[in-house]
């Protein structure tokens, strides 16, 4: 940390405090120029200085611009510290917004772009990257850089970067972001102009910008659902019911959030047959914990569900293109998946009828009740496996004994030349 | 009367039955074994070629209307027309025929005796037309219960579906390989016959094949032998 001028940390502390317009009133103080003496020099298009990084860059400030934004009221010196006299030095200590906007500022340093910020990172994100700097406007403000409208695109001038992201390990890969404009969230905000969809910061938040591992950020896997759910809070409340909801809240980091299934920045509506949860894909997304050996021994799953189904008329139907047959979901239910001996399980004996009566209709209680997508065993069905065997041991002897007939017919056929052979 | 070069073995009522029974169980055959071997290159390339899986479903159970619709017909014609009832009683298998398969494999494989003598249909023949007989009761009846599977279901228990579905599809293997190596070898591809035998497409069947392969029918026609197998077997069965 930089060591901060008590005055200014004192000024901050009473920023908590008082009302806004008092701080203003109160830094105001500070600097002694005001805006007309700073344009003396700054209102030269040509002005230039060399900024931290080493580059050259131009010292015009556009009055008319600043006089339009959200602190068109007060003096340059307000934010620009360090300037006793006129002309100043030529370099100045950093702006910092925080002297204010504490609680921003808080978040920010704890998140991602604040420590890279902190750490000296030329990449990292300073406030006014994304809010701007004398054009700053409210966030409410249409125009905003951080409007709802404007915002996504702000994030993605780094993140879809490929020279930003080729220097920095720890970010995403550039397609793994791009991936956002084809899903439902950002053909909602790009193509349908919406404001309602979940954006970058609905998610991974403004200034506090935590790795999903750790437990604070909304990305971790057990404050998925909530951070969905902030949107999609009728879904979400029938997730937290449900064998995956509860066993999350508990602690079980192997059982599905949200994006599990979904996906993340890819996320696609159910009727696009890329989505994961198509019903093209379900049973490949659903068998992904559910084809697991090592997790149907640890939780104790039923096994082989996925390669039983598969096997079935529903499975291979499915295979072929055949969305209209049963998949995963459509027995067990999607977001409110319960164990079959949940009363309220669609899976449960009592309302198997009503289940398989969806595309059944009139099917009876003794074949709602039987078993699927079970392997064929002498213990659970009989019936197919002796058939399967008997057929099995059928036509494989079947075909010997026609072989042989071959064989016999053969030499019949010798026999009877040379006995014809010997009557002529 | 002199005998003449050929004879009409099958009318062209029969060959007409045979081949729509030839192009159903052809189509029955790769639509369903599409489905059988579903997860292997064969399934996946008659999948495609039958127009996918709803496609491949409506050309089997098309085709198995029109199987069924010939078996519907075959009842008529053994039932009720006379030429095709008194075909139908020489391709009843008789004791004759265990005689004669005992005799057969005597022959062939000790060199023991002689070959049986046939008539118009040999034991290999009846067993076939027998197996196809037996075959399309099996798949008919599973077939339907698979087709109007809601139905099925509403009065049948799962377990009995299931089964009913691994029935029909090796059955339907079964009958397959049975046509299409055994019936195929018999008739057209055996040293005697290959590459085609013509019987199924023009009726007809020389004097001399005749005489070799049929011989009590030769006899029956041209020696005024006793005129049918059942009096043959006549004397025995009145014991």
């Amino acid at each position: 940390m930089r060591i901060w001028r008590p005055f200014t940390v004192l000024l901050a502390v009473g920023g908590m405090l008082l009302h806004i317009p008092q701080v203003q009133r109160a830094k105001a103080q500070e600097g002694q120029f005001s805006v007309v003496v700073c344009m003396e020099c700054h209102a030269d298009r040509d002005l230039t200085g060399v900024d931290r990084k080493g580059n050259e860059i131009s010292m015009f400030v556009d009055l008319r611009v600043f006089r339009t934004s959200v602190h068109r009221n007060m003096k340059c010196t307000s934010c620009h510290g360090g300037i006793d006299e006129i002309p100043h030095d030529e370099e100045l200590p950093l702006v910092r917004c925080g002297a204010c906007h504490d609680a921003e500022n808080r978040d920010y340093l704890e998140g991602r772009h604040g420590a890279a910020f902190e750490r000296g990172d030329p990449d990292a994100p300073a406030c006014w990257d994304c809010h701007g700097k004398h054009d700053i406007l409210p966030a409410q403000h249409p125009s905003s850089q951080v409007a709802r409208a404007n915002l996504t695109r702000v994030c993605l001038r780094c993140h879809v970067d490929e020279e930003i992201t080729a220097r920095h390990e720890e970010m995403p890969a550039p397609q793994t972001i791009k991936a956002y404009e084809k899903s439902v969230h950002g053909k909602g905000y790009f193509e349908k102009g919406l404001t309602v969809v979940a954006e970058c910061v609905d998610c991974h938040s403004g200034h506090l910008t935590l790795p999903a591992s750790d437990p604070r950020s909304r990305l971790y896997k057990v404050n998925v659902p909530e951070t969905c759910g902030s949107c999609h809070r009728q879904i979400q409340q029938e997730y937290e019911r449900s064998v995956h909801g509860e066993a999350l809240r508990s602690g079980v980091l192997e059982a599905p959030a949200c994006t599990d299934c979904h996906g993340e920045h890819d996320i696609l509506p159910p009727s696009e047959e890329m989505s994961r949860v198509s019903p093209k894909n379900i049973p490949k997304t659903c068998s992904s914990c559910h084809d697991d050996v090592a997790l149907a021994e640890k939780y104790q799953l039923p096994i082989n569900r996925y390669r039983t189904y598969l096997e079935s008329f529903h499975g291979v139907a499915l295979k072929y293109g055949k969305t209209v047959v049963a998949n995963c979901a459509s027995c067990h239910g999607v977001h409110d998946i319960l164990p079959s001996s949940d009363p309220r399980s669609k899976i449960h004996p009592d309302n198997r009828q009503k289940t398989c009566g969806q595309c059944h209709p009139g099917i009876g209680i003794k074949a709602a009740l039987g078993k699927v997508h079970i392997e064929a065993s002498p213990a659970s069905s009989k019936g197919k496996y002796f058939v399967r065997k008997f057929y099995t041991w059928f036509i494989s002897i079947l075909m010997t004994l026609f072989v042989l007939y071959i064989l016999i017919e053969m030499i019949g056929r010798i026999r009877h030349r040379r006995a014809r052979g010997a009557a002529s | 009367m002199k005998p003449a070069e050929t004879i009409e073995r099958f009318n062209r009522n029969l060959r007409i039955q045979h081949f729509i029974l030839m192009i159903s169980m052809i189509m029955l055959s790769l639509t369903g074994l599409a489905l059988k071997f579903h997860d292997t290159w064969l399934g996946r390339l008659l999948m495609a070629i039958e127009g996918g899986f709803g496609m491949r479903g409506i050309i089997h159970r098309t085709f198995a209307l029109i199987l069924i619709g010939l078996g519907v017909y075959h009842f008529y014609y053994i039932l009720f027309r006379k030429e095709g009832h008194e075909e139908f009683l020489r391709i009843v298998p008789r004791g004759k025929d265990v005689r004669d398969f005992v005799q057969y494999l005597r022959f062939s494989i000790l060199g023991k005796g002689e070959p049986p003598k046939a008539g118009k249909y040999d034991f290999r023949q009846k067993f076939q037309y027998w197996g196809v007989v037996a075959g399309f009761w099996v798949m008919v009846i599973t077939g339907f219960v698979l087709w109007f599977e809601s139905a099925a279901m509403a009065v049948l228990p799962k377990w009995f579906i299931d089964v009913t579905l691994v029935f029909h599809g090796y059955e339907g293997l079964l009958i397959f390989l049975v046509l299409f190596l055994y019936h195929l070898y018999n008739v057209h591809l055996n040293p005697d016959h290959f590459p085609m035998s013509r019987v199924w497409l023009d009726g007809k069947i020389s004097l001399e094949q005749l005489k070799k392969e049929h011989p009590l029918e030769y006899e029956e026609l041209f020696s005024g032998a006793p005129s049918s197998e059942e009096e043959r077997e006549g004397g025995h069965r009145a014991q």
